[in-house]
Parts: C-alpha cells; sequence; structure tokens
C-alpha cells in the first residue's frame, strides 16, 4: 500500500520525510553501488547509508532517506531487488500535507 | 527507420549495461578473462599442434588439413562451452545458496539471482567462443589458398605465423593482470609454442 497517496478525511496527506531503516545486505553491490541504484527511484530523495556491522557474506547498514513523500513499498521493492532485506524501521518523520498543496506540486 | 534504429540501439544498450552489471555483481569479470585466455591458448596450440604435424607429413592436402582443424575446433568450443557451463552453474548456485542462509531469505528473484543464471552463460560462450574464434583464424590462410587466392603461396606456414602471433598476443593480454611488460610475456606463451614445436618435430618429425 502507498501510505502516501491516502488522501485523510479532513483534506490533509500524510507525508514521510524522513526513513531510517536497518538493512541486511550482501557485500556486493558495496554501500557506494547500493546508494548509486537506490538514487534512481527518485531524484528528490536523499540517501545516507552507514555501514554498521560487518560480517562474513553480509554487512548490516543503517538506511537514512529524507525527501518528500517518501514510498516505504517502492524502496522496498528495490532494497530487495539488491538482495537485502529491510529487518526494521527505526526512525520515520511524517507531516500532514495539505492536498491542495500536493496538488499544485 | 531511424526511430526503429535508434529504439533497437537503445535496448541493446540497455541489455549490455544490465549484463555488465550483472557481471560485476558477481564478480566475474577475471573468471571471464581466465577462461577466454585459458581456453583461447587451448585453441592456438591444438592448431599449431595439428598444422606442424601435417608440414611434417610428406603428402597432406589442403582441404583435409581445413577439415582436421575445423573439427578440432568444433569439438574444442562445444566441449568449452559444455564444460564451462556445467562447472560455472554448480559454483554459482553453491554461492547463491551459501548468501541464502546469511541473508536467511530466497534471493531468487534478486539481482544476485538473475547473476547466477545469466553469468554462467556468458561465461559458457567466451568459454566457447576463444578456442573457436582462434582457430578459424589460424586457419584463414588455408581457407583462402583452398579459395584460389594465389598470394598464399604457402598456407600452412601462413597459419603457422598467425598461431605464433596469437600465442604471443594472448601472453600480452595476461600481462596487464601480471604487472609485468608485454613483450616479455609474449614471449613466455611464444617460447612455449616453440617448445611445443620441438617436441612435435621430435616425435613426429623423427619417423
Amino acid at each position: 500500500m502507498n501510505q502516501n497517496s491516502a488522501d485523510s478525511s479532513d483534506g490533509f496527506v500524510p507525508n514521510v520525510c524522513r526513513l531510517q531503516l536497518d538493512v541486511l545486505k550482501p557485500h556486493k553491490p558495496n554501500a557506494y553501488d547500493f546508494s548509486l541504484a537506490l538514487s534512481k527511484l527518485d531524484p528528490a530523495w536523499n540517501f545516507i547509508i552507514e555501514v554498521l556491522e560487518i560480517d562474513e557474506n553480509t554487512e548490516t547498514i543503517c538506511l537514512e532517506v529524507t525527501g518528500n513523500f517518501i514510498d516505504l513499498e517502492k524502496l522496498q521493492t528495490e532494497i530487495i531487488e539488491l538482495g537485502a532485506t529491510v529487518h526494521s524501521i527505526d526512525a520515520v518523520e511524517t507531516r500532514g500535507e495539505s492536498s491542495s498543496l500536493t496538488n499544485h506540486a | 527507420m531511424p526511430s526503429k534504429h535508434v529504439a533497437n540501439h537503445q535496448a541493446s544498450q540497455t541489455m549490455l549495461n544490465r549484463l555488465i552489471s550483472l557481471i560485476r555483481l558477481s564478480q566475474s569479470q577475471s573468471i571471464i578473462r581466465r577462461y577466454f585466455i585459458v581456453n583461447g591458448f587451448d585453441g592456438a596450440l591444438t592448431m599449431f599442434g595439428l598444422i606442424l604435424g601435417f608440414m611434417l607429413s610428406s603428402n597432406s592436402q589442403i582441404s583435409s588439413v581445413i577439415n582436421v582443424c575445423l573439427g578440432a575446433a568444433i569439438a574444442l568450443s562445444v566441449s568449452g562451452v559444455s564444460s564451462a557451463y556445467v562447472s560455472e552453474r554448480a559454483e554459482r548456485k553453491y554461492l547463491l545458496h551459501k548468501l541464502e542462509d546469511s541473508m536467511l531469505t530466497d534471493l531468487s528473484n534478486s539481482e544476485h539471482g538473475r547473476a547466477a543464471r545469466f553469468v554462467p552463460i556468458v561465461v559458457a560462450i567466451v568459454n566457447g567462443l576463444a578456442p573457436f574464434v582462434i582457430s578459424v583464424l589460424i586457419i584463414t590462410p588455408l581457407w583462402l589458398n583452398e579459395a584460389g587466392a594465389s598470394w598464399v603461396s604457402a598456407p600452412l606456414r601462413a597459419s603457422l605465423c598467425i598461431a605464433s602471433m596469437l600465442l604471443f598476443a594472448l601472453g600480452a593480454v595476461l600481462s596487464n593482470v601480471a604487472g609485468i611488460p608485454w613483450y616479455f610475456s609474449g614471449l613466455k606463451t611464444l617460447l612455449i609454442g616453440f617448445s611445443t614445436a620441438l617436441l612435435i618435430y621430435f616425435f613426429v618429425g623423427a619417423n
């Protein structure tokens, strides 16, 4: 489900502007290539990747996405496509956006 | 139509980029390069040996030499494709399962899964094409002579020259990997060719 497309009853739509995910990924693609692949999703989203832990075949990264109307489903699909999995959603920042404003954007 | 050509060109570029990214992801560049050199070297040295054997025989017809060399090239090619595919597929499957165990998830629909399926095909094609292309290049003077090109007066010697040059070239290509001068690496592989020639001359020429 795309949470950003859901229009609330009082004319506001939720705008997810920051997401922090705990992601487990293989060593390849590395953090650089991983962020390059994700950045193709939306030019308005910014990605910050921090490698937290390195194991024999995998590494745990903290993926922080900032921007407007961040689509978790779209993000997760690409993460899975790259061979990684989302372990947990560690932080979310949202704000209500007027639907008339979003229609103009 | 030009627009159709542009669309086709873009589609093939996208496919090529995708293939390159899968090869990079699976870190197969060095394996492909190794397979190309190893089997290309097999093809060059096999043709070198066959042609030298024919030169040492008293009456060998060019058409027979072409058939024997082409037969050997096809056999080398088929052997290269099948052996590389079977071994690479098994190896890639094993590595994918190992990664899936670490990730605790099914990766068959991810880029890693696609790489495990497509990279063995690419490796097999390279491994099969390398000896075939090199063999065809070596026997080109024989074909030209058979087709009536009178300027190829000594086709067997010309083929041997091409085989020697290709052996040198394969060595020179390896110099990038080994980090040694290209002429030194090329001379080393050429020396292997000459050692083979000596052995053949010793065993076949003595009869």
